[in-house]
């Protein structure tokens, strides 16, 4: 049962990382806590199930279709943020208009695809894989191992490009990199794109591990942030970190706990981080 | 006279503003950004409703909804208040998804998701407000007092210490104040304030369950804070009226069901984000967010 | 912004609500004509459990339509007026006040156990009948003028416990359930029941309405060591658990409830559903032929067992009618003689309503095989 178990976090904590590397790549630039990040990964799943469920496009060609509207798409969301900055509007009010978008969105979903749950049933059901006596399903593994290649495709992208270091100077400071020539402007709408298309990449292996349903946003996003903060705010590798332990901890926890206890196990975790260690496991305190 | 429709959307509305105020105190007049609003409400609903329930009279369990939100509001208070800006957003959010999770597990005290049935209506010195006439004006007795009670402490001294603690925090410890303190009171008097408009929630549903306290129920209440602008009374009554009221038409309007349900959220959602791009101090606010 | 400017506006958005809201509330027909009973549907139409509220819309206006076209009771036409709940207990409320005071509606239905409990009071007070089909067995006691018209847990459970000890040699049960009103009461009600039996209840597991992954729980579960498995919640979280089951590799049979026929879980979780069992009513084509036929003509689909739910409430609510002159202003004889409605003939089976306000149903086993719902045969 530890075994399983183990796996069980694994899959959990791949599928959070997918969610909180974004929303902390966008928080570690631009400053502002992005809960439409959320909204974003469900617009994924469901562009996924329009393309390839109703119109019945070839799969991997609505993958990438996906991937690349979903990068559109959080283009746009920047442009709304944009006209917030331009007014000089605090993080707060990016905060609160994020929650608003969020809603929004989801309402929209809700509108035009109805409450009701979707699949996308490219998977046969079979049963898993057994490895030491615990079980995993091929498509699980392969959510695991390209999450994996994710971050580190994410790591390289960070600290060799030349738009990773425009990117790191905004984020350590904006008018010392303005200064030397980088628009921050731009750099913010490039956190964008590449987080939005990391959600998008997560909202497709979610769509196809989990059902669809409208306000799948604002579960994914709760389960995201709470990993950001555990692992430190803005710190990509400890939003990842934080990613897996709250996969572990959630799942381990009910081995002790009763299972309705779930879901208050990681909103407990996130109280205490808050209140004792704000800056996370991997974070610097900042003023 | 009136309509038992428009009684109900007016008592509604008097607990939306007891709400809303209460919130505007914590957020427009102090500064801090609590989006756990909606955890002292819940907490007030709780509390009252299951006193009522194990026979205490109804002003026992409504003043106890209050104390007992008030503390907790001191307790949320006690580790959050070195935190600033988002973070204090998120740690109160966070505050408010686990009191929902000891409301929805904790099945001894509260049920869990059974929820509680048949909470008495209000009776006070054997007069039972079993009609909704009556408990309208019981919920207008009640938002008027606390109103007046919130304006009261906004314009004393203590109150021009709130606005200075929000304006400049470290100028007012300099100055020999002591803010940690002021802060706590602050949070503490307006989730007393939340707690009684969860007390009367709970009489005039009565029943309640978890589902009545999630993250959706925030977003009418912020909204109304910050349409009506931060740091004013008036505003926010007028902005709670306003918005409680404006899905309403769309009840009477022929469209399907399936665009009037999301369309009350597309509302709130698109209002906010309009009020917070093109006039972010709300309709007759005082300050901008920071 | 001037001030003017913003008082104007403000004078603006207050005319326009409270002109809409008077528009709506004046739009009472005048003259009040004596023809039409109106009876009020405060559904779910909108959020997450819209497909129940849309099955029993199809139902009660299918109802409608065939009265209405057999020229209505006593020539008085029946008309239904919908408000949609969003499964909401303060919108259901402001729906069932507004349906009282604009459309001077008498008779109700709703659903939603926790929807159902917070508009008792009201239906008491104003007392006009309302009915529900939701299941909780707490509804029972809600008061006088609150029906049920569904089996309710406690039926549900005690047949399916009477076929398990008859048909299988199971001693061991593992349960999960949705954490929400009517999961936790099935639960405490199977567990009970098992208990009695004195056999063994080996875990119980909770999930959230929002869990997608219920890996951790059936990872309890089969390490508990079961002879068998009973799974309550929304049919989505059925499905899933279906699925997640199948893929760990969990071989022992699977029990539901009666929520659990849903076309979507057998396309949904395909091979993962052989084999799953539970209680239903005799609801079916061969039982309801023409209702099927009917229904099919209509709406080019199957109905469900909720439209025959809904269905089944308008010919309750017809026949108690009836018996009170086709008055439907005389609430309280409407309610006396729907408490004596026996062996009603509906399409969910031979109905009976109890004392309490709830009904009985014959309840029959189904049995998930080659993608479908057959009746169980041993």
């Amino acid at each position: 049962m530890f075994l399983q178990l183990l796996i069980n976090g694994l899959i959990a904590g791949a599928i959070y990382a997918l969610v909180a590397s974004g929303f902390s790549l966008i928080y570690s630039i631009c400053k502002f806590v992005h809960f439409a990040h959320g909204a974003v990964i469900a617009v994924a799943a469901y562009i996924l199930y329009a393309l390839f469920s109703l119109l019945g496009m070839n799969f991997w060609l609505a993958v990438i279709l996906t991937i690349i509207l979903i990068s559109i798409f959080g283009s746009v969301m920047n442009l709304i943020y944009k006209q917030l900055r331009k007014r000089k509007a605090s993080n707060v009010i990016l905060l609160i208009a994020s929650f608003a978008l969020l809603i929004l969105i989801e309402s929209l979903i809700l509108l035009f695809f109805g409450a009701d749950v979707k699949t996308i049933g490219f998977i046969k059901i079979a049963k898993g894989l057994e490895i030491l006596g615990a079980i995993i399903t091929p498509l699980q593994i392969f959510i695991v191992i390209s999450s994996f290649i994710l971050f580190a495709l994410l790591f390289f992208l960070m600290k060799r490009t030349k738009i990773g270091k425009a990117m790191r100077a905004v984020s350590d400071n904006k008018d010392v990199a303005e200064i030397v020539g980088i628009s921050s402007e731009r750099i913010y709408m490039w956190a964008f794109i590449i987080g939005s298309a990391i959600a998008g990449i997560g909202g497709i292996l979610i769509a196809l591990e989990q059902n669809l349903e409208p306000m799948m946003g604002t579960h994914l996003i709760i389960k995201g942030f709470t990993a950001a903060i555990i692992g430190g705010i803005g710190n990509i590798p400890g939003a990842i970190l934080g990613a897996f332990l709250l996969g572990f901890s959630e799942n381990f926890g009910i081995w002790f706990l009763p299972s309705g206890y779930k879901d208050a196990i990681a909103f407990v975790i996130l109280f205490i981080f808050l209140l004792f260690r704000p800056q996370g496991i991997l974070g610097i305190r900042k003023k | 006279m009136f309509s038992a429709y428009f009684i109900h959307l007016l008592i509604l509305v008097g607990i939306y503003v007891i709400l809303a105020i209460s919130l505007q105190l914590a957020v427009g007049f102090t500064g801090l950004l609590n989006l756990g609003h909606i955890a002292f409400y819940c907490v007030g609903a709780y509390t009252s409703a299951l006193l009522a329930l194990a026979g205490f009279p109804f002003w026992f369990a409504f003043l106890s909804a209050g104390i007992m939100a008030m503390l907790f509001g001191f307790l949320l208070s006690i580790p959050t208040n070195k935190l600033k800006g988002d973070y204090l957003a998120l740690a109160t959010l966070g505050f408010s998804f686990v009191i929902y999770a000891v409301a929805l597990n904790w099945t001894g005290l509260t049920r869990g998701p059974l929820g509680l049935p048949g909470i008495p209506r209000p009776s006070l010195a054997g007069f039972v407000f079993s009609n909704n006439f009556s408990f309208l004006i019981l919920t207008f007795v009640i938002g008027l007092i606390s109103y007046l009670i919130i304006k009261r402490i906004i314009a004393s001294p203590f109150g021009k210490v709130l606005e200075a603690v929000r304006d400049d925090e470290l100028a007012t410890k300099v100055l020999g104040k002591n803010t940690f303190k002021i802060k706590t009171y602050a949070l503490g008097i307006s989730a007393f304030f939340a707690g009684i408009a969860g007390s009367l929630y709970a009489h005039y549903i009565t029943f309640i369950d978890p589902s009545s306290f999630t993250l959706l129920q925030l977003i009418p209440v912020l909204t109304i804070v910050i349409i009506g602008g931060l740091a004013s009374l008036k505003g926010t009554v007028i902005a709670s009226i306003i918005l409680v009221l404006l899905p309403e038409p769309l009840r009477f309007i022929g469209f399907p069901s399936s665009i009037v349900g999301p369309a009350r959220q597309i509302i709130y959602a698109l209002l906010l984000l309009l009020i917070l791009i093109y006039k972010p101090k709300g309709f007759s606010g005082k300050v901008k967010l920071e | 912004m001037t001030k003017t400017s913003k008082i104007i506006i403000g004078v603006i958005i207050a005319v326009i609500i409270i002109g809409g809201i008077w528009y709506g509330l004046s739009r009472k027909p005048s003259g009040e004509k004596k023809e039409i009973i109106k009876i009020g549907a405060i559904l779910p139409l909108t959020g997450k459990q819209a497909y129940i509220g849309q099955n029993m819309r199809e139902g009660i206006d299918l109802a409608i339509e065939e009265i209405n076209n057999q020229g209505g009771l006593d020539n008085k036409l029946i008309e239904v007026v919908y408000e949609d709940s969003q499964g909401d207990p303060k919108l259901a409320i402001s729906g069932f006040n507004k349906l009282r005071d604009v459309g001077s509606v008498n008779l109700f239905i709703t659903t939603l156990s926790h929807v159902t409990l917070a508009l008792a009071p009201l239906a008491e007070e104003a007392k006009t009948p309302m009915f529900t089909i939701a299941v909780s067995p707490s509804i029972l006691d809600a008061g006088e003028y609150t029906f049920v018209n569904n089996f309710n847990g406690e039926q549900e459970l005690g047949f399916l416990v009477d076929f398990i000890i008859s048909n299988f040699e199971f001693q061991k049960l593992a349960i999960i359930a949705q954490n929400v009103e009517f999961g936790i009461q099935y639960k405490d009600v199977l567990e009970r029941k098992w208990r009695e039996q004195d056999r063994i209840v080996t875990t119980i597991e909770l999930f959230d309405s929002s869990a997608t992954d219920y890996r951790s729980q059936l990872t309890k579960i089969k390490n508990s060591n079961p002879d068998f498995i009973y799974v309550v919640g929304y049919s989505s979280h059925i499905t899933r658990i279906l699925v997640q089951a199948k893929e760990s590799g969990i071989e022992e049979r699977i029990f539901s409830y009666w929520g659990a026929r849903e076309k979507e879980l057998l396309a949904n979780a395909g091979e993962a559903a052989e084999g799953l069992i539970f209680p239903f009513s005799t609801f079916s084509r061969e039982t309801a032929f023409q209702f099927f036929e009917k229904f099919e003509a209509k709406y080019n689909k199957e109905p469900h067992y909720r439209t025959g739910l809904a269905f089944d409430i308008i010919g309750i609510f017809r026949e108690s009618l009836e018996k009170c002159n086709v008055d439907p202003s005389n609430t309280v004889c409407v309610k006396d003689k729907i408490y004596t409605v026996n062996n009603y003939p509906g399409v969910t089976g031979l109905t009976l309503v109890t004392q309490e306000g709830g009904t009985t149903k014959e309840i029959i086993i189904l049995e998930v095989k080659n993608g479908e719902f057959v009746r169980y045969q041993e």
